[in-house]
C-alpha cells in the first residue's frame, strides 16, 4: 500500500509523457508510389497559370539547324498557359556565342535577328518555341505522364539553389519518339534517362535532368530544366512595333 | 632622406621592384590577345555581353590608375616595404582568382546568392557570374599592379640622390611601358600553346620569388618618415570620378539594342548622368586638393604651362594609342584569322609592328628632345602617327599583312618619338620635390586616356554596328547573309575608329605646340625618362 502510494504520481505523469512524445514526433508518411508522384506533378504543372524556366544544355552539342552550325546552349524565360512564352536563347555558332529573344503568343511567333536584334515574325512551327515545349496538351507535361517508364523513387534530396527544402528525387527512363518531335529533334528519338526533383508538399516539379546517350561512342547530351515562380503569369505582349 | 650618393644595392633593389611592375603592366594588355578566348569559354553572348566583357580590359585600367593615384602617398606614411609587399600580395591574389575564377569563386558567389534566395528573386546565370568574378579578380590584380608603380618610383627617391633620380624614374616608367607594350605578344604566344588561364598561373611563382627577395632587400630600408596625413577623401573622390566616367562611357550598351525592349538611342540618356557625376567628382577632387594640407596631387604642378600641356597631350596619346592596341586584334580576329588561336597569334605579332618600333623610337625621341626641345619631336612623331592611322583606316579583310605592317610601324615610330618629349616636359616642369609625383602622373594621364579610349570606342563601335547592321540587313535574311553583312559592318566600324584615333592624335598636336623650353632650362641637363 505504501509502495503504491509512492509510485502513484508516476502513473499520472507517464501517460502525460507518452502523449507529449507521440504528439511531437510526426508519423512517418507512407511514401506515394513514384507513378503517383509523377502523375500529381504533371497534373499540377498543367493547372499552373505560368512559370519561369531555364533550359541548360551541357555535354555533346545539340543543333537547332540541319546543317549543324547553330548549337543550342541555354534558354531562360516565362511560360504563360496555355500558349504564350517569352525567352532569351543562347546559341553557339563556330567561334561566336550569340543570344536571341523569342516572343510567342498563340500562333504568332517573333524572334530577334542574331546580328541586328531587329524583331522578325516567323511562320508557325519554325524555330525553337518554348510555348510548344511546355504546351499542356502536347508538350513536356503530358509526355512525362504517359512516356515515363521504369520510374523509381530514389529518396529525398536538397537542391543547392533551394537550400533547406527536401524534394523527392525520382529516376526513370523516357521514351524518345514524342520527345524528339517536341524538342525540334534535339532530344531522342531513342530512349533517354531522366531524373526529377519534385516537391513533396505541392508536387511542383523543380528540376528535370535528361541524359540523352550518344548514338555512337561519345559524349552524352545533358539537359537540365529548372522551374520556379510557379503560378506566376507574366504579361507577354508582342514586341514593340509588331 | 636626402642623400648625395645612391644607397647601397640601390640598383639591385630597383631591378627587383621593377620585375613585378613589369608583370603588372604586362597583364594590362595581355588580355587583348586572350579576350576572344575568354568570351567564348565563358559563353558570353556577343549582343548583351560584349560591353560587360570589355570590363576585363577597362576594369584593369581603371583599378591600375586608381591605385597609382594614392598608394605612393600611403607608402610615404606607413613605409615602402609594407605597402610594396602588400601590393604584390594583392596582385598575386588577383592573378590566382583570375586563373580559378570560373571554379570555386563562382560557386561561392552562387552559394551566397542562393542563401539570399528568400530575399532576391530569380536566379543568376552562372556564366555571367563567372564573368563578374573574373572582372573583380582582374581589378584586384590591377590594384596591386598599379600600386607597385608609384611605390617603386618613391623608392627611387629614397635610394638615389636628386641628381640621378630622374634617370631611375625614367627606368621604372620605361619598365612599366615595356610591360604593356609586349603584353599582347606574350599573350598571343602563350595562348597558342597553352590555356589562357595559364598566363595568370605563371604570375604566381614570379610573385613568390619577388616577394621573398624584395622582403629581404628592403629590410634595412629606413622609413621615409615624410609625415603628414593621407588624403583619403581625395583618394575616394578621384576613384569615384574615374569609376563614374568609365561606367558612363561603357553604359549598358548592347549590340542589337532592341533586345530586352531597350534601344541604344537611350544610351546618351543613361550615360549622361554618370559622365556628369564624373565631372562633379573631379571638380570636388580638385577643390579638395587645393585645400588639403598634404594633397595627393599638388595643383601647383598644373600651373606650369609645360606640365599642363604635356598632361593633356599624354591623355590624348593614351586614347589614340589604346584604340590601335584594341583595334588591331579586333580587326584580325573578326575579319582575317580563321580560328581564335590563329587570331591571337597573328594579333600578337602584328601589334608588335606597332609597339616594338614605338619602344625603339623612344630612344631617338630622347636624343631629338635634347637637341631640338620638346615641341618638334612631338610634332613630327604625332604627324607620323596621324598618317599611320589614316592608312590603317583603309584596311580591308583582304589587305595582306605585308601591307598593314608599314602602316603600324609608321604609327609606332610616331608614338615613340612623341612619348619621350611629353614625359620629359612634364617631369622637368616639376620642382625637385614633386618629380616622383610628376612621373606617376605622366603614366596616370596616359592610362586615363587609354581607359577613356577603350570605353568610348567600345560604346561607339557597338552602337555603329547596331545602326549599320539594321540599315544593311534585310528582314528575314538567312545566316549566310547575316554573316556576310556582319563582316562588312565590322570592317567599316573598325576603319572608322582608326580614323577617330587619327583625329584624336591630330588634336594632341595643339598642346604639343604649346610646349616651350624656358631660357633657364636645357633639356639635356635633366635625363629624359626613356620609355
Amino acid at each position: 500500500m505504501h509502495l503504491r502510494a509512492r509510485f502513484f504520481p508516476l502513473f499520472l505523469v507517464l501517460p502525460g509523457i507518452w502523449l507529449w512524445v507521440t504528439g511531437c514526433v510526426k508519423p512517418t508518411p507512407v511514401p506515394l508510389p513514384p507513378e503517383e508522384i509523377v502523375k500529381r506533378s504533371a497534373g499540377r504543372m498543367k493547372g499552373l497559370s505560368g512559370f519561369h524556366f531555364v533550359i541548360d544544355r551541357s555535354g555533346a552539342p545539340a543543333f537547332l539547324d540541319n546543317e549543324g552550325t547553330i548549337a543550342f546552349r541555354r534558354a531562360e524565360g516565362d511560360f504563360v498557359s496555355p500558349d504564350c512564352a517569352v525567352a532569351k536563347v543562347r546559341v553557339i555558332t563556330p567561334g561566336l556565342v550569340a543570344e536571341l529573344s523569342i516572343v510567342s503568343i498563340g500562333i504568332d511567333y517573333w524572334e530577334t535577328n542574331l546580328l541586328t536584334g531587329e524583331w522578325e515574325e516567323l511562320p508557325p512551327n519554325m524555330g525553337f518555341n518554348p510555348a510548344v515545349l511546355f504546351d499542356p496538351k502536347i508538350g513536356f507535361q503530358p509526355i512525362l505522364e504517359s512516356d515515363l517508364i521504369n520510374i523509381k523513387l530514389v529518396g529525398n534530396q536538397e537542391l543547392e539553389e533551394i537550400p533547406g527544402k527536401l524534394l523527392y528525387l525520382l529516376k526513370g527512363d523516357l521514351k524518345g519518339e514524342r520527345l524528339y518531335e517536341m524538342s525540334y529533334g534535339m532530344i531522342g528519338p531513342d530512349q533517354v534517362s531522366v531524373q526529377m526533383w519534385i516537391s513533396p508538399d505541392t508536387f511542383d516539379l523543380y528540376r528535370v535532368v535528361i541524359t540523352d546517350p550518344p548514338a555512337t561512342n561519345g559524349e552524352a547530351t545533358i539537359w537540365q530544366v529548372d522551374f520556379w515562380n510557379f503560378g506566376q503569369a507574366v504579361t507577354i505582349v508582342p514586341p514593340a512595333g509588331k | 632622406m636626402k642623400t648625395q650618393t645612391p644607397q647601397p644595392h640601390a640598383a639591385l633593389i630597383i631591378a627587383l621592384v621593377s620585375l613585378p611592375i613589369f608583370i603588372g603592366a604586362l597583364d594590362l594588355t595581355v588580355v587583348s590577345a586572350v579576350l576572344p578566348h575568354v568570351i567564348f569559354d565563358l559563353e558570353i553572348p556577343l549582343q548583351s555581353g560584349l560591353s560587360e566583357a570589355a570590363w576585363l580590359v577597362t576594369g584593369y585600367l581603371l583599378a591600375y590608375s586608381v591605385a597609382m593615384t594614392f598608394m605612393g602617398r600611403l607608402s610615404d606614411l606607413v613605409g615602402r616595404r609594407l605597402v610594396y609587399l602588400l601590393a604584390l600580395v594583392i596582385f598575386a591574389l588577383g592573378s590566382y582568382l583570375v586563373a580559378v575564377g570560373e571554379a570555386w569563386p563562382t560557386h561561392l558567389v552562387l552559394r551566397f546568392y542562393y542563401m539570399l534566395s528568400p530575399l532576391v528573386t530569380g536566379r543568376p546565370d552562372p556564366q555571367r557570374i563567372s564573368l563578374y568574378v573574373l572582372i573583380a579578380a582582374r581589378m584586384i590584380q590591377a590594384f596591386g599592379g598599379g600600386a607597385m608603380v608609384p611605390v617603386g618610383m618613391a623608392l627611387a627617391g629614397d635610394l638615389y640622390p636628386a641628381r640621378s633620380r630622374a634617370k631611375v624614374l625614367g627606368v621604372i616608367a620605361a619598365v612599366d611601358t615595356a610591360g604593356w607594350v609586349v603584353g599582347h605578344l606574350y599573350g598571343g604566344i602563350l595562348v597558342r600553346y597553352l590555356d589562357w588561364r595559364m598566363i595568370f598561373w605563371l604570375n604566381l611563382p614570379v610573385c613568390l620569388v619577388a616577394f621573398i627577395s624584395i622582403m629581404v632587400a628592403l629590410t634595412k630600408l629606413p622609413h621615409p618618415n615624410l609625415g603628414g596625413k593621407m588624403d583619403w577623401l581625395g583618394a575616394i573622390l578621384i576613384s569615384l570620378s574615374l569609376t563614374a566616367l568609365n561606367l558612363g562611357l561603357g553604359s549598358d550598351i548592347e549590340v542589337g539594342g532592341q533586345l530586352g525592349y531597350q534601344s541604344n538611342r537611350d544610351w546618351v540618356i543613361r550615360a549622361a548622368p554618370l559622365v556628369m557625376a564624373a565631372v562633379v567628382f573631379l571638380g570636388l577632387f580638385i577643390w579638395r586638393q587645393g585645400r588639403a594640407k598634404d594633397p595627393l596631387v599638388p595643383l601647383s604642378l598644373f600651373r606650369q604651362p609645360n606640365f599642363a600641356s604635356a598632361s593633356l597631350a599624354n591623355f590624348l596619346v593614351g586614347v589614340s594609342l589604346f584604340i590601335a592596341i584594341a583595334n588591331v586584334p579586333l580587326f584580325i580576329n573578326t575579319l582575317v584569322a580563321p580560328t581564335l588561336e590563329q587570331g591571337a597569334w597573328d594579333s600578337g605579332w602584328m601589334l608588335s609592328a606597332l609597339t616594338i618600333p614605338m619602344a625603339i623610337a623612344s630612344i631617338p625621341g630622347g636624343w631629338l628632345t635634347a637637341r631640338w626641345g620638346y615641341r618638334w619631336p612631338g610634332i613630327v612623331g604625332l604627324s607620323g602617327a596621324v598618317i599611320g592611322f589614316i592608312l590603317m583606316s583603309g584596311w580591308q579583310a583582304t589587305t595582306p599583312y605585308a601591307h598593314m605592317i608599314p602602316h603600324l610601324i609608321l604609327a609606332g615610330v610616331g608614338f615613340g618619338l612623341t612619348i619621350t618629349p611629353i614625359a620629359s616636359a612634364a617631369i622637368n616642369a616639376a620642382p625637385g620635390t614633386h618629380r616622383g609625383t610628376a612621373s606617376a602622373l605622366v603614366i596616370i594621364f596616359r592610362l586615363a586616356g587609354m581607359t577613356v579610349g577603350v570605353s568610348g570606342m567600345t560604346s561607339y563601335g557597338v552602337q555603329r554596328m547596331d545602326t549599320l547592321s539594321a540599315l544593311l540587313l534585310p528582314p528575314g535574311a538567312d545566316i549566310t547573309k547575316v554573316a556576310e553583312v556582319g563582316m562588312r559592318v565590322a570592317n567599316t566600324v573598325i576603319d572608322e575608329t582608326f580614323r577617330i584615333a587619327g583625329v584624336v592624335c591630330f588634336l594632341a598636336l595643339i598642346p604639343i605646340f604649346r610646349l616651350i623650353i624656358s631660357k633657364t632650362e636645357r633639356v639635356g641637363a635633366v635625363s629624359a625618362p626613356r620609355e
